[in-house]
């Protein structure tokens, strides 16, 4: 009798799970993945974020992500312009006289990238990874996620010197990060016989048509202010469009996606001294871009992806860090930073996404054979960073008590 | 607490060498990104010591303020020169930690919730009793110091200087916006100062013993323990030996600041040795009145002669007083800052003008603030 009544529509809700609709799949994960966030930011005051992650890697792990109704170009649509909005906000922090004023700040940027090169190249080579797969392997690891960087401090509304410093030194480590790869593969070429002048070449073809394509946009967005305010729809909508048009652009003139938003916002804050004011994220709208960009990260993640690496792995994100704390404290003192900042600092630099990501797949595009041998490490110390990335920002940020919520 | 105890609170007045000057002012420290207050005092305290910029420079009791002093001066162009060094040394400091300082009484747009009290007991002691009050005190002034030969020639002189308070609001008024809002103010800095309780004037006594009857029945109700209890317009320092002038916004430059202490120096020589007017109670009458159309009206306010009862604007009676303080300003080097008070006496144009100014040109505040920041340097 039960059996009968109850069996129809067990069997529909099986069917369900093997077959979801689309799009109450994604309502689902709207839903899911905002009350995850709200619920890790307010009861266990970690960033909103990890919640985020946490459901797009549930859904990846299940097999929903498969049934995901945004197929790969909306899913680069989306996250395209999440990352350019957090990248142009990130560029337009960073204040160049302040370079010049304080040239330790710039050799700090130096030894701590350098030093995270070096560091984990030698670890990687000391678990038995091969040289050039480590060379890379420690070229990728110098980024910083500016995804991350840029939603914790927004989230949490920390100002101060750490804070500062996080921006500034989280988009030097993006640009060395794509030069250094990007030389790289030209130098290795597909068969990796080296060829300096080709290597030299691309970089300066990435660098000039980076910063030219950064110019136009900063350009249109400068036109932009003048007839729209950019706190206001209209004007997101605009910002958002020219994004778009960029990537697209970008794309089609092989360019990193990286720099050209990145040096659009330098170009921006430099170029006019006068402060330029949008909400973050470019309001409500592009805070949901954002949303989606993490779980879609998590999304791409597997509970395997976490043990790819093996000790490797976990051996890169620890050495990472530490890297990155003793880069930063060796100028400490003539760059004007206290003792308990450098160490907040230092771990605040530590979420390890994005860019690298991108900078992963590019090269095992290019490099088949050398991208399988490191892929595996970098995306296990990605997936680990993944969930303790902004836990670490947040958690320094309050240690440098540059918390205001 | 007994009255010896009371004495001790207050303490014996000191000797000071009668007409020397010391300044000091309240600065703010601003981030170069939205210009928003920026909590970065303890940083630059730090990179100042390492530089070893000479000077007194001290935290105050938000995270996003500063306050430098002069040592004890003799005219004017010492003072210019002391905060001079002082500021060159503070803009260094602040340019390599990438945070702007500026002049300006109020911040313009700061929100005062989000303040935080600078790390020290006395300071979270305060921020303890009066609540949003302390944090809402996030307000920037200027101190004037002037010594005096004897504790009873300081409180005749404080009562004197009272009548000269809206002038002293009026030059260096630079306050004019509060949390985002244009108030309609000079200087709306003062009204913050008025919610302390123990805000205003000074009790109308003329000589030290009296006084210290008042501040032991003061300190019997123990209501305050020491002088820095009172948050009057112009108060004594026995320590120092001086009477201290409160009233003012800090300038949007030293230029200005150094120019104000000038001008209340030659006000107080002019006070101590002419003796145009023997200070009564009945002079507080239109005090705050005064005070008042000073802060809301800066030059243009009406100002009542407390002794004739006759009505004129502050500008009117600034430009009086400077022509009876010529000799002085002589005796005092400070004829350049007399010109400068004329000159601003008679534009109209104290520094909460030029911050309107500035605004109604680039139609946003934290442009503003930025252009406040240039002129500081």
């Amino acid at each position: 009798m039960n059996g009968t009544f109850l069996s129809p529509l067990l069997a529909d809700g099986l069917a369900w799970f093997e077959a979801p609709d689309p799009v109450i799949l994604f309502a689902l994960t709207l839903v899911f993945a905002g009350l995850a966030g709200e619920f890790v930011f307010r009861w266990l005051r970690l960033p909103r974020i990890t919640g985020y992650a946490l459901i797009g890697i549930l859904m990846g792990t299940s097999g929903l992500a498969e049934a995901n109704p945004l197929d790969s170009a909306a899913q680069n649509i989306v996250t395209d312009i999440a990352l350019g909005i957090l990248l142009f906000e990130l560029g337009s922090r960073v204040r160049l006289a302040w370079l010049r004023a304080n040239p330790w700040l710039f050799a700090t940027s130096l030894a701590e990238a350098g030093l995270t090169a070096v560091a984990v190249q030698a670890g990687l080579v000391w678990f038995g990874v091969p040289a050039p797969a480590a060379v890379a392997a420690g070229l990728i690891a110098m980024s910083t996620s500016p995804a991350v960087v840029m939603q914790v401090t927004a989230e949490i509304r920390s100002q101060g010197q750490v804070t500062e410093r996080l921006y500034v030194l989280t988009a030097l480590n993006a640009i060395y990060a794509v030069l250094a790869m990007k030389f790289l593969a030209g130098w290795w070429g597909f068969d990796t016989f080296h060829d300096g002048g080709r290597a030299l070449l691309t970089t300066l073809y990435l660098i000039s048509g980076s910063l030219l394509m950064a110019a136009l946009l900063a350009w249109a967005v400068h036109r932009l202010t003048r007839a729209l305010d950019l706190r206001e729809e209209p004007g997101a909508a605009v910002l958002f469009g020219l994004l778009l048009l960029t990537f697209a652009a970008l794309h089609l003139l092989g360019l990193p996606a990286v720099l050209a938003p990145l040096l659009a916002g330098i170009l921006l804050k430099n170029v006019d001294p006068r402060p330029w004011l949008w909400p973050r994220h470019f309001g409500t709208a592009g805070g949901v871009l954002v949303l989606l960009l993490f779980v879609l990260g998590g999304a791409n993640l597997r509970w395997e992806d976490f043990f790819a690496g093996g000790l490797a792995g976990l051996a890169l994100v620890g050495v990472r860090v530490l890297a990155k704390v003793v880069g930063v404290s060796l100028f400490a003192r003539p760059s004007g930073l206290g003792l308990r900042q450098c160490l907040a600092l230092g771990v605040a630099l530590s979420p390890f996404s994005a860019v690298a990501l991108a900078l992963v797949l590019d090269f095992r595009v290019s490099h088949p054979d050398l991208g399988a041998a490191l892929a595996p490490v970098l995306l296990s110390a990605m997936a680990v960073m993944e969930l303790l990335g902004p836990i670490a920002t947040q958690w320094s940020l309050r240690l440098a008590g540059e918390v205001r919520r | 607490m007994s009255a010896s105890d009371a004495a001790n609170a207050l303490g014996c007045f000191a000797q000071s060498r009668p007409l020397t000057l010391g300044v000091e002012l309240e600065l703010q420290i601003v981030n170069t990104h939205d210009y928003d207050l920026a909590p970065c005092a303890e940083d630059l305290l730090r990179v100042i010591k390492q530089q070893g910029v000479a000077g007194d420079i001290k935290p105050e009791i938000t995270a996003s303020m500063i306050e430098i002093a002069t040592g004890i001066c003799a005219d004017h162009s010492q003072v210019l020169a002391e905060l001079g060094t002082l500021r060159d040394g503070l803009v260094a400091a602040a340019r390599k930690l990438n945070v702007g300082l500026c002049g300006g009484g109020t911040h313009a747009f700061q929100d005062w919730s989000e303040r935080r009290i600078f790390d020290t007991p006395r300071f979270h002691q305060i921020s303890e009793l009066y609540g949003y009050l302390a944090k809402q005190f996030t307000v920037f002034g200027q101190h004037v110091h002037i010594g005096c030969p004897g504790p009873d020639e300081a409180l005749v002189l404080l009562h004197g200087l009272s009548r000269y308070i809206p002038h002293f609001i009026a030059l260096s008024a630079s306050s004019p916006f509060v949390q985002g809002h244009d108030t309609g103010f000079h200087s709306a800095r003062l009204n913050s100062v008025f919610a302390f309780p123990l805000s205003g004037r000074a009790p109308f006594v003329l000589t030290w013993d009296e006084f210290s009857t008042f501040f032991a029945k003061m300190a019997d109700t123990r209501v305050v323990a020491s002088m820095k209890d009172f948050y009057w317009d112009i108060r004594p320092k026995p320590e120092y030996g001086t009477i201290e002038v409160r009233v003012m916004d800090t300038p949007l430059s030293i230029e200005r600041a150094a120019m104000l202490a000038a001008y209340i120096q030659c006000v107080a020589r002019y006070l101590m040795i002419e003796k145009p007017f023997r200070p009564a109670e009945d002079d507080y009458l239109v005090y705050t009145f005064n005070r008042f159309q000073a802060c809301r009206f800066g030059l243009e306010g009406t100002f009542v002669d407390p002794k004739s009862g006759e009505h004129r604007t502050v500008r009117d009676d600034i430009l009086a007083t400077l022509a009876a303080l010529e000799t002085h300003a002589m005796e005092l080097k400070a004829e350049q800052a007399c010109r400068e008070a004329r000159q601003v006496a008679e534009s109209g144009e104290n520094d909460a003008t030029w911050l309107r100014r500035v605004l109604e040109h680039e139609g946003q505040l934290p442009e503003m603030v930025r252009q406040q920041c240039l002129r500081w340097r």
